[in-house]
């Protein structure tokens, strides 16, 4: 304010200029405490989140399926296990959108077997493809570093050179999810957004060794899908992955039993960890598939509880026997 | 009262201010449309790792003492660091290991650091090396030892050491080492970097001294294992050596647990004794001489034997016949006395 302004301010002038600045002052403050929330933002509780269920992707008279071929070949495995039940076009559909669901938890060479192999990926999402699949998605939710995980695990770049497209998780693609009927997974942040738009779902393990659960195999598998801080859910491993298998109601799952992962599982670390049991199963219900897996490991569905929990659930069944499931020798 | 008459400039950088205001304003509004406080709570309690280190970069890990910046330093000649090394510590160990957490947590363990290593004739592939830190020697042998593989070849690197096709495993004072490669052909590399961490874990302050108790006499040595918790299946038995033996071409385990008191020993047999009655097991009379209060349950058609000396809490389990149970009972409870004079 120069000297001619003061001048010419009148007293009355300034008062008013005052009372009007004190106005403003008190309406800024009166409309700072109406808006302030001493709690902050929460989950749930004063604002509900929209928790979404996954859709059910098996397909009803399919039910049942179950093929076991046995062979060193990965690639010769898998196309004689899907030969007898129709090959892959049973299941996959011209213009069909396919999610396959992998193994990339850490970032472990594919010759640990920790992982899902990408020789067997590349093959699964050919075959996806080949039976007119308009397109393939493979996803996970690694524990480590989802980049590093991909790319050294070999995932990434077979699933891309496949004709895949790999969606690595991100926040923005997570939505809080619950399963009907479960006790743990509830309004729990899940790997959503690969799902939206996929009217097909693949889940493709390998047969691991777990320290917790006694066995990693195609319901385990599932885990990969939950976010946040879900370690905790390690201390109740058999109702989590029963309750995993109640969520994710997918298409076919496969598990790879060509090379197992006998001890020091779910990590292993030595080639010696591993033993060749050549076996690769194909099935649309995922827990016969690991009730079979459980005898490659040495293991009966006894030894493992989240088998029969998931049974008891109306998952599928533990008498993988009664399936009658198709066995081929491959190549 | 005259007016003033602002000049252009002020003006503009009048209008730009406001400008910049309403820019703020929208950006603030259209952020708040989005705003979603469910998976903002999520969120915060995700650790998420970011693309560049994995999951070092999260908060809690960032907490670890830190580690230096290279796992090794100096690093092995005609090596190079593939990726830098990360650190983790109880709350987020399970995102570098998965499941396998739970083994070293109910050890003792304190951090973890792990880094990748590449050699030039081999680009595609690596090695990595993860050094736990388990708070003394005894959490590191129990660690170490539970995981040994079976086809192992004894390494001379360090006391208790193996090695496999691909990878080195062994104790050094309160650190526990794995140095594993992507894959076979890299056993020159692995020793080397085993060398250069040997000596960093420190002056042993809790030791294993429970090895020595063990007979020899049939021991296989390559067996002895200490168990942290819930031996046997039993929750009450905890810090438990347990040692394998050739008795007579029968396959039977011995156990040893070193208990505070002679009278907290007698408590917790009597406990286990109570167990395996409790989970099937029947009384067998000995058909050779033992202290009194020793024990012999019949389970499934195996032999537990159970007995005391002194602070120690000894036995056998899961004998397939009568007769090796109690040969083992008596050469351990033979050792066991004689050592304790």
């Amino acid at each position: 304010m120069n000297a001619s302004d003061e001048k010419g301010l009148s007293r009355r002038e300034f008062f008013i200029r005052a009372a009007k600045a004190g106005a403003c002052i008190a309406a800024a403050g009166y409309l700072g405490y109406r808006l302030y929330d001493p709690t902050g933002p929460v989950g749930s509780g004063r604002i509900e989140p929209a928790s979404v269920v996954l859709p059910d992707f098996s397909i009803p008279e399919l039910r049942g399926k179950m093929a076991i071929a046995t062979g060193s070949d990965r690639i010769k495995s898998i196309n004689a296990a899907l030969k007898p039940l129709g090959g892959m076009e049973t299941f996959i559909k011209k213009g069909d959108r396919v999610l396959i669901k992998v193994n990339a938890v850490i970032a472990s060479p594919a010759s640990l077997s920790a992982t899902t192999h990408p020789g067997l990926l590349a093959e699964v999402v050919r075959l996806c493809l080949q039976a007119g699949a308009s397109s393939a998605i493979v996803t996970d939710n690694p524990i480590n570093d989802p980049e590093s995980c991909f790319a050294l695990t070999g995932i990434g770049p077979a699933a891309r050179s496949a004709g895949a497209s790999v969606i690595l998780p991100r926040e923005g693609l997570f939505r809080f999810g619950s399963v009907p009927g479960g006790a743990l997974i509830k309004d729990w942040p899940l790997l959503y957004a690969p799902f939206e738009g996929v009217n097909k779902v693949i889940g493709l393990a390998p047969l691991k060794d777990h320290h917790r659960s006694g066995a990693s195999m195609t319901m385990k598998n599932w885990y990969g899908l939950l976010g946040g801080r879900r370690n905790v859910f390690h201390q109740d491993i058999h109702n989590i992955i029963k309750e995993l298998a109640m969520m994710v109601r997918p298409t076919l799952v496969i598990l790879d039993g060509t090379t197992a992962m006998m001890t020091n599982g779910p990590t292993g670390g030595s080639l010696s960890d591993l033993k060749q049991t050549d076996t690769m199963i194909v099935s649309t219900d995922q827990v016969a598939a690991d009730a079979f897996g459980a005898t490659l490991l040495g293991r009966t569905v006894y030894d493992l509880p989240f088998i029969l929990k998931a049974q008891e659930a109306g998952v599928g069944t533990a008498d993988y026997e009664s399936l009658d499931p198709a066995r081929v020798q491959a190549g | 009262m005259a007016a003033k008459k602002t000049n252009p400039g002020e003006t503009a950088v009048g209008i730009a201010v406001l400008a910049v205001l309403v820019c703020i304003a929208v950006g603030m509004l259209i952020a708040q449309s989005r705003f979603d406080p469910a998976f903002f709570t999520a969120m915060t309690a995700k650790v998420e790792p970011s693309p560049s280190t994995g999951a070092a970069d999260s908060p809690a890990a960032q907490t670890v003492p830190s580690e230096p910046s290279a796992l090794l330093d100096p690093i092995p000649q005609g090596m190079s660091v593939l990726a830098p090394a990360e650190t983790f510590n109880s709350e987020t160990l399970s995102e570098k290991i998965d499941g396998k957490a739970e083994l070293y947590l109910s050890s003792g363990f304190v951090s973890m650091g792990s880094q990748r290593f590449v050699l030039p004739e081999s680009p595609d592939s690596w090695i990595e090396v993860y050094v736990y830190d388990m708070g003394d020697m005894r959490n590191a042998f129990s660690v170490w030892s539970a995981q040994r593989r079976a086809d192992a070849e004894k390494s001379d690197i360090a006391p208790f050491s193996y090695s496999t096709a691909n990878a080195l495993f062994f104790v050094d004072g309160r650190k526990y080492v794995e140095i594993v490669g992507a894959a076979e052909g890299f056993s020159h590399a692995i020793l080397a970097l085993g060398k250069s961490l040997v000596g960093r874990g420190g002056v042993e302050t809790r030791g294993v001294g429970e090895l020595a108790l063990f007979p020899l006499e049939g021991l296989d040595a390559g067996s002895v294992a200490l168990h942290a918790s819930d031996v046997f299946g039993f929750d009450g038995l905890n810090d438990t050596f347990t040692a394998a033996y050739d008795v007579g071409g029968s396959g039977v385990t011995a156990f040893i647990s070193r208990r505070e008191t002679p009278d907290e020993a007698l408590k917790l047999a009597s406990a286990y004794h109570a167990f395996l009655l409790q989970n099937g097991g029947k009384d067998v009379a000995w058909s050779v001489e033992m202290p009194a209060g020793a024990r012999l349950v019949e389970i499934f058609g195996s032999y537990e034997a159970i007995f005391c000396s002194g602070r120690i809490l000894a036995g056998v389990h899961e004998a397939e016949a009568k007769e090796p149970a109690e040969r083992l009972s008596v050469v351990l409870e033979t050792a066991l006395r004689e050592k304790g004079k």
